[in-house]
């Protein structure tokens, strides 16, 4: 089955611009005739009256001077006949070709007979009283009851356009007939020109025809084209939807993947915390211990007074309060920022080290910390509290695994930047590029997930607006973190 | 039959006025139906001999001798004693209306075929004319 092809919206304006060119050329063309026809018409009706008028005074000249009888005045007089036929020959002309006077001899005959004869050639003269029967008789003889002019165009006889027939009437009765036969010579002319005109009218005619057709071909060609490139860019848009719907997909999977990845950092990094917190407990409870062991020791030798029990309790009451402390602390750290806040680095940093200072300490690594920023940032105080944990954390780690003498993590922060550098050695130049890809490490397959830095990186970059990078300097790592200043 | 064909040529001729063809086909048409001698036998004028020389039904001759049936033409100067009393078909109304032999004629007048026959000269000749040419006759 033929597929139907839908019509364009361009494609009905074409046809529409061609059909109106072909209507208007063919309604022209029909005007065009009919005014032609019109003018061809004008023309005879001015030639008739132009006629009637000479004719009429060629009637009222031979009426003048014959005496009612016009066929026995015109025989008894041959001079008559000549000065009659000599006004006749001077309106012969190339238009009236012939100009004669017939009668009939009587109201039965079948012919009619000359009287006077405008030819100027002898040979084309007749002869007074010679028979005359014209082609179409009973027309001619009509005249005798109608009593009026009358006219008839001819297509049989060579030569002749119109015959034009005047009646004389003499009381009453047609007396004798003036007759003008026109010549075709100044009737063709008109004609000839109005056949050129329509010749050429009917080239422009086929012409507009032809442009017709063209238009509508191209219209076709045209609607078929828009039609293939709507079809393609129905198959793309389709095809667009599908990618758009599976990039979607891809998104949300890479979403779930991060929140993941997220997931598993922090699960990380609370393993880390869990153990920073028993370093930090480990202090107090072995300070509530022995001021519990003291107060034991102290009641039983008696020797425990109020004073001292107060002092002891306050004490033991710090220490609880401590460790109160330490877990808002811990609580707070992996509680997620859902709205920016105001932060400095300086409160950033003092919060991370009251987590791990103590922890990094016992390890005998040197926190070196000159801070010297007053910046306000506006952003988001957990994330950056982890990602400066994570350095902290890895500059610790690479220290311990390599044994570094004098280990030493140096904090500094000037402007909007904070610098985190070690004297580990630094990263070797053929992973640099690397150390941020997720799942990447350098360290044990149990003490690394490989999402530290890459999360870090993630954070800073994309959560805070701001920029990670990571250089070596002489002796090891140096980390930068450059945030954007709080607007005023 | 013979009358219409007659009147059909007639008109038909007429319908294409002065046109030799025509012409030629209306006299082969008409004499051979006045004229029972086959082929006739014609002494005729410069005019008429480039008109009928086409014709196989016309035998024209040079000189006009005793067996010439008729004259077909306008005017004939010297004609020879054998030939004066011939019967002549005119090519002019001039000619038919004196030439005294003249039994009929067909010329053209103001555009218009004419046909014209003298029934006195015809009936001098014992000639019989076909129902349909009579009217015709002045």
């Amino acid at each position: 089955m033929m597929k139907r092809l839908k019509i364009h919206k361009s494609s009905y304006i074409f046809n529409a611009i061609a059909t109106a060119i072909l209507v208007g050329v063919f309604g022209i063309y029909y005007l065009f005739g009919q005014t032609s026809e019109r003018i061809k018409q004008e023309n005879l009706h001015a030639n008739i009256d132009y006629i009637e008028s000479i004719t009429s005074n060629i009637a009222q000249k031979i009426e003048s001077v014959t005496s009612g009888n016009i066929y026995a005045s015109l025989k008894s007089s041959h001079a008559l006949r000549e000065s009659l036929e000599e006004d006749l020959r001077f309106l012969v002309t190339n238009r009236y070709k012939y100009i004669y006077v017939v009668d009939k001899k009587s109201p039965e005959s079948k012919s009619f007979r000359f009287l006077l004869d405008g030819a100027k050639n002898l040979e084309e003269k007749s002869e007074f009283g010679e028979v005359f029967t014209p082609l179409n008789f009973e027309e001619w003889n009509s005249i005798y009851r109608l009593k009026k002019p009358l006219y008839f165009q001819h297509k049989e006889i060579e030569s002749i356009w119109l015959t034009y027939l005047k009646p004389i009437v003499v009381d009453g009765e047609v007396e004798a007939i003036i007759v003008v036969d026109f010549s075709l010579e100044g009737h063709n002319a008109i004609v000839a020109s109005f056949a050129k005109l329509n010749q050429s009218f009917e080239i422009a005619v086929f012409f507009f025809i032809l442009i017709f057709f063209v238009i509508i071909t191209f219209s076709y060609i045209d609607n078929k084209r828009l039609y293939e490139i709507e079809s393609q860019s129905k198959e793309i848009i389709a095809f667009n939807d599908t990618l758009q719907a599976k990039v979607k997909e891809e998104l949300a999977k890479n979403r779930q993947k991060d929140q993941q990845i997220i997931q598993q950092s922090r699960l990380a990094q609370m393993g880390e915390m869990v153990s920073m917190i028993a370093h930090q407990w480990r202090q107090p409870l072995s300070a509530i211990s022995s001021t519990s062991a003291t107060m034991t020791l102290q009641a039983s030798l008696e020797s425990l007074d109020y004073k001292k029990t107060i002092e002891l309790s306050n004490k033991i009451s710090n220490y609880a309060q401590h460790l109160s402390s330490t877990i808002d602390d811990f609580r707070d750290f992996f509680k997620p920022n859902k709205t920016k806040q105001n932060t400095t680095y300086t409160v950033l940093i003092e919060s991370v080290l009251s987590i791990i200072e103590t922890s990094i300490n016992n390890k005998n690594i040197d926190i070196v910390k000159r801070l010297n920023s007053d910046e306000i940032f506006y952003s988001y105080p957990n994330e950056l509290k982890q990602v400066i944990l994570n350095l902290i954390k890895n500059a610790e780690d690479v220290l311990i695994e390599k044994e570094v003498q004098e280990p030493m993590i140096i904090i500094e922060t000037q402007g909007n930047v904070l610098k985190i550098s070690d004297n580990g050695g630094g990263i070797p130049e053929e992973i640099k590029d690397k150390i941020f890809d997720p799942y990447f490490s350098t360290k044990l397959e149990k003490e690394g997930t490989g999402l530290g830095l890459y999360m870090s990186k993630m954070i800073i970059e994309e959560h805070c607006g701001g920029e990670l990078r990571v250089e070596n300097t002489e002796v090891g790592a140096l980390f930068t973190i450059t945030l954007e200043s709080k607007e005023d | 039959m013979k009358r219409y064909i007659l009147l059909f040529l007639f008109f038909y001729t007429a319908l294409f006025a002065k046109s030799n063809q025509y012409e030629l086909k209306l006299y082969t048409q008409l004499l051979p139906s006045i004229f029972v001698q086959k082929p006739l036998v014609v002494f005729v004028d410069e005019e008429t001999k480039v008109l009928l020389k086409e014709s196989k039904l016309f035998h024209i001759v040079n000189e006009c001798t005793q067996e010439v049936t008729l004259l077909i033409g306008k005017h004939f100067d010297r004609l020879s004693p054998a030939c004066q009393d011939k019967p002549q078909f005119s090519t002019t109304y001039r000619s038919f209306k004196n030439d005294l032999n003249s039994f009929g004629a067909f010329y053209w007048r103001k555009g218009r075929p004419q046909i014209r026959f003298q029934q006195e000269v015809i009936d001098r000749y014992n000639l019989r004319l076909p129902e349909s040419l009579k009217r015709y006759i002045r």
